[in-house]
């Protein structure tokens, strides 16, 4: 469980939020919604503690969030690319499987790759790819790597129809596992339930 | 984890051999500046030492460049948040990092000293000796400028011109350097010792310092 | 030790601020008196004198960089907001005692040696150090974020560490035109009784002076900060 208590972070001299409390059970999922600039992206910084906030208190399961509960517990997909450019889709893999210290299991790995990228190339260089393209290399690692957290900025824009109902799914299925999800998006996600935080 | 942690430096060596384009073009420059510098001096009668310091500030500033295009290209804000949630601590990614860099730097200058050393008019019997002593101090140069690149590279940081104020910092360095070069005639293996003892202090604070910087500063 | 807020030190330090000024007006009119009534060297001549602004500001310059240095380390390790702001209210105080210290030691310098600056070690190494200061300076105010700057500047002044043993031993390694360390040094000063008590009153005169300067340097970045914190938080 995610608890969340009068959090406020100031970025120089300007405060970007103020007192935002949440509570976010296992098999939940929070939208967190708002227009261009008001903190989404700040708040999940916070969240995964690679900022300090400058007040207020976060903690996982009764423990206060650190660098190394954050490592154990929370994926966090951002909406800028992380690969490297100069290697190739599938060196790319590699490296970042490597990297989240995943247990190498060729199949379930063809599996996933199938699942997203279907019939793509993966001998091409990063830096050739579309932008939607490299996105789905960033959702990869939410089949990939086992974490009971996954903290999402922006993973829904510029996919097309079909990887969008594959990620619904995969979403649906983390839920099932008694999993958390916090998704920062401007768009609304076809599920049944799910909580909303509205920024402003 | 182990299996892993070699898997990752097997990567990071293959995104070294990707790189080394641009340390070939420094290089390039290297000898061109070299030879502009034979060429202007032609008619002095140089001992070994103005060639050798000159050879030796333009290491210097090749391994400034490369250090900071290596960094500011492999630890920008969405590669380090993936590196931060990692099981591997970051100063370990920066070790692999700094000595990948090194690899490639002195790879490069082995194969192009001797060159470089007739371009100087420098007697090739100093070649084992200049190889050495690069070797030993492009160690530490690497090392402290991962810290600088680390202060420097963060997006939060308004002056850009912060990279040359720290430039200061490599001076011990450079004058052991050309202490070593008055002396190099002598063939005195203790003062090499120095340098073997100014990395070893900068292996055990360069990560830590590189990878807190990286984290505090570049997000 | 560590928990000690910056608040309690500021509100300290501005305290006993009043009587270290008294005191060090007192030492400094004494060491100027001491000044005047001392015999001219016998080779140097009236030019000796500043020695007695030269040496006490080298001293300070070198000690405050090494106060720097420690308190960044222990603002890193310990997370202490104190210490960072120890180093950053030090670092203005120490950049004018070098440039004083280039100052008069390069006049010093051009009455008997002859030439206002020469390039050996232990001018450079002293240059070097100015210049690591206004690096320190710069880096302060190039961040917008105080506690990034904080960061920043600290690793800046660990660093730059490395560089106060060769300004200090400089001299003794390698045969340069500056004299030798004649107080700090192995078997006795090589000084005089007399100018070795008029060095050390104007060096506690301007060393008390620099605890002064300190305090009160300490005390507005304490308050500006509480003005700021309590304006965003009820905005």
């Amino acid at each position: 469980m995610i608890e969340v208590n009068n959090l406020s972070y100031a970025r120089g001299n300007t405060l970007i939020y103020k007192n935002i409390s949440f509570k976010i059970r296992p098999g939940e999922l929070l939208l967190v919604q708002g227009a261009n600039g008001v903190g989404k992206t700040t708040l999940l910084s916070n969240l995964v503690n690679f900022i300090d906030p400058l007040e207020g208190s976060l903690t996982y399961n009764n423990l206060v969030i650190d660098n190394h509960i954050a490592s154990q517990h929370f994926l966090y997909v951002g909406e800028t690319n992380f690969a490297h450019d100069t290697l190739t889709l599938s060196q790319n893999i590699q490296y970042w499987l490597s990297i989240h210290n995943v247990k190498f299991n060729n199949s379930i790995k063809e599996k996933s790759i199938k699942y997203f990228f279907q019939e793509l190339n993966l001998d091409k260089k990063f830096y050739q790819l579309s932008y939607g393209q490299k996105k789905k290399l960033q959702l990869l690692l939410l089949m990939l790597v086992h974490k009971p957290v996954w903290i999402l900025d922006d993973p829904l824009s510029g996919l097309d129809e079909r990887t969008i109902i594959n990620l619904n799914s995969l979403f649906e299925k983390k839920l099932e596992n008694k999993g958390i999800i916090i998704l920062a998006s401007h768009q609304n996600i076809s599920l049944n339930n799910y909580k909303t935080l509205q920024l402003s | 984890m182990i299996e892993n942690f070699f898997k990752l430096i097997l990567s990071e060596f293959q995104l070294m051999l990707k790189e080394s384009v641009f340390s070939f073009v420094l290089y390039c420059l290297l000898i061109i500046s070299c030879a502009i510098f034979a060429l202007s001096l032609k008619h002095q009668s140089m001992g070994i030492n103005a060639p050798l310091s000159f050879l030796y500030i333009m290491i210097f500033f090749i391994s400034l460049f490369k250090v900071e295009k290596i960094y500011s290209q492999d630890f920008d804000e969405a590669k380090l948040r993936q590196y931060l949630l990692s099981p591997f601590s970051l100063e370990i990614i920066v070790f692999i990092k700094n000595m990948m860099i090194y690899f490639n730097l002195i790879i490069f200058f082995f194969i192009f000293s001797p060159l470089i050393l007739i371009i100087l008019n420098i007697d090739l019997a100093y070649l084992l000796e200049i190889n050495i002593l690069l070797a030993l101090s492009l160690l530490s140069i690497i090392f402290i400028a991962s810290m600088t690149a680390s202060i420097t590279i963060s997006k939060n940081n308004r002056l850009s011109l912060t990279s040359i104020l720290t430039l200061p910092l490599f001076v011990p360095i450079l004058i052991f350097s050309m202490a070593i070069t008055d002396l190099i005639d002598f063939n005195t293996g203790r003062m090499y010792l120095f340098f073997v003892a100014y990395f070893l202090l900068n292996l055990a604070f360069s990560p830590l310092l590189t990878s807190f910087a990286l984290k505090k500063l570049s997000i | 030790m560590f928990a000690i807020t910056p608040n309690t030190l500021s509100n300290f330090m501005i305290s006993v601020s009043r009587y270290v000024i008294l005191l060090s007006i007192a030492l400094i009119s004494v060491s100027a008196f001491l000044i005047i009534f001392l015999e001219n060297d016998y080779y140097q001549g009236v030019s000796f004198k500043i020695m007695f602004i030269h040496v006490p500001t080298a001293w300070l310059s070198l000690s405050i960089f090494l106060v720097m240095g420690i308190s960044s380390i222990i603002g890193l390790i310990f997370k202490s907001p104190t210490a960072f702001t120890v180093a950053r209210s030090l670092s203005p105080i120490g950049l004018i005692m070098s440039i004083i210290v280039l100052v008069t030691g390069s006049l010093w310098g051009n009455l008997t040696w002859g030439a206002y600056w020469v390039w050996d070690a232990r001018l450079t190494s002293m240059l070097i150090l100015a210049f690591i200061y206004l690096g320190h300076i710069l880096l302060l105010y190039s961040f917008e974020h105080f506690q990034k700057a904080d960061f920043a500047a600290s690793i800046l002044a660990i660093i730059g560490l490395v560089n106060l043993p060769i300004v200090k031993f400089s001299v003794d390694w390698w045969t340069t035109l500056h004299q030798e360390s004649s107080v700090l040094r192995m078997g006795g000063p090589s000084m005089t009784n007399d100018y070795l008590i008029t060095l050390f009153v104007s060096f506690f005169g301007i060393f008390m002076l620099t605890i002064f300067w300190f305090s009160n340097i300490f005390y507005i970045i304490v308050e500006k900060r509480k003005m700021e914190r309590s304006i965003l938080l009820n905005d």
